[in-house]
């Protein structure tokens, strides 16, 4: 299941790829290759990833949903994606933490 | 901060030397370290920290209106205390401190590397926006200057060390922890927080043992060092809630409701530990605590007490 929730995470990322701008479309690449690497975790796996995984499950069909509204990167956008960027960059963090790479 | 970015970081340093900030424990009575834990279920936290100081002997003992002092706490990442620091503790502080006519205070601070830039978790986490409303300065100790000190023939991981630069300026240290189970270090209070004036780029080399497969390098073992050169003149610890599972971002959280002090992190963080204790989990502080081999080479290095008998608990 959870694999499958990164895949969805990751294809509904993408989707939003074509209106995203500047800045943010370069930060939106990096996290798709964030949601990517995180599936090679065995974290991902566990059930302590689970308010992770549905955080960013949240927050990428808000983006989504934005774009759709906006048909452009306007400020709805850019405050959806802003917590889709929080929730992804929680996944990341605790993954580091649980592989032991940092504290 | 991605690892690739974080592993790209360049460590420079403007000078080499032997500092030291190593106090003296003025927190004692008959030759003896002070703890005090304070019960926060029937007070209000600021009368609570006042009293918490005031029983092993108050700011003054330690601190005086003359002193460019650093304020440490604890923002490790961007996540709700007790994973960071409670803003109402930090101001209940700096408010007890003006109190006392100790007024030149400044925060310090550097997140763990995968929540850095700190400004980000300052920013998250309100603190700019706070320290600018009660007038306390803040450094970032995200950038430099840097001076790597030499931890001298005591340390057995490191030869030396960066340390921000900016801790030369101060004239009195407060360290001001909250208190967790930490699921590597098994427990993160005052001992620990040394690691926020440290340079990152030492943090690559400080966790390198589990990412290289070098479990004979432990971690906490190399942290403790990090206290050679540097310690506080006064422990400030928010026991209000604890992690006690998992830590330092995240887990288990419990109220043990109190707040202590103490001018000897051994024994403040001993009696930290034995609180957590006291709320049985399947965590890594089922040991006991003299047994644990942060505290016994804490010990080795002369951080503070070295057993029950050196200090003396004061509680209300």
């Amino acid at each position: 299941m959870s694999i499958a929730q990164l895949e969805e995470i990751v294809t509904d990322a993408k989707v939003t790829l074509d209106k995203a701008e500047g800045d943010d479309r370069k930060e939106l690449l990096l996290l798709i290759k964030d949601l990517e690497e995180a599936k090679q975790t065995i974290f991902v796996k566990t059930a302590d990833a689970k308010p992770f995984l549905k955080k960013c499950q949240d927050k990428v069909r808000a983006l989504k949903a934005a774009v759709k509204h906006e048909n452009s990167w306007g400020q709805e956008s850019k405050a959806a994606f802003s917590g889709f960027e929080r929730a992804v960059s929680k996944l990341r963090n605790t993954i580091l933490v649980r592989t032991q790479r940092a504290t | 901060m991605r690892q690739e970015d974080f592993l790209a970081m360049k460590r420079e340093v403007e000078e080499e030397n032997e500092w030291r900030y190593r106090p003296e424990n003025v927190y004692t009575r008959d030759g003896k370290a002070l703890v005090s834990i304070v019960s926060t279920n029937d007070r209000q936290l600021k009368p609570a920290i006042k009293q918490a100081v005031d029983m092993i002997g108050g700011v003054r003992q330690a601190l005086t209106p003359e002193n460019r002092v650093l304020l440490k706490a604890n923002f490790n990442s961007d996540d709700p205390y007790p994973a960071s620091t409670d803003l109402g503790f930090l101001g209940a502080v700096v408010e007890l401190l003006r109190e006392e006519g100790i007024t030149n205070l400044t925060l310090g601070e550097r997140a763990g590397w995968p929540w850095m830039p700190t400004a980000h978790v300052l920013e998250e986490m309100g603190v700019f926006k706070f320290a600018e409303e009660i007038d306390l300065p803040v450094i970032d100790f995200d950038s430099g200057p840097w001076m790597d000190v030499k931890l001298g023939p005591k340390a057995k991981w490191w030869s030396k060390v960066g340390y921000h630069q900016s801790l030369k300026e101060f004239d009195k240290v407060v360290f001001l922890p909250c208190m967790k189970h930490h699921f590597l270090a098994r427990f993160t209070m005052s001992l620990k927080l040394i690691v926020g004036v440290t340079h990152p780029v030492d943090m690559q080399y400080m966790h390198a043992d589990y990412n290289l497969g070098k479990t004979d390098e432990p971690m906490d073992m190399k942290m403790i060092e990090l206290s050679l050169p540097l310690g506080p003149d006064l422990i400030i610890m928010d026991g209000r809630k604890s992690f006690v599972t998992a830590g330092p971002a995240e887990g288990e959280v419990v109220e043990p409701n109190v707040i202590m002090a103490s001018g000897d992190r051994i024994a403040i963080d001993v009696e930290g530990v034995k609180i957590l204790q006291s709320y049985p989990r399947d965590n890594l502080i089922k040991m006991p605590v003299w047994e644990m081999p942060l505290i016994k080479r804490a010990i080795e290095l002369g951080l503070g007490v070295s057993s029950e008998k050196d200090y003396k608990v004061l509680a209300s």
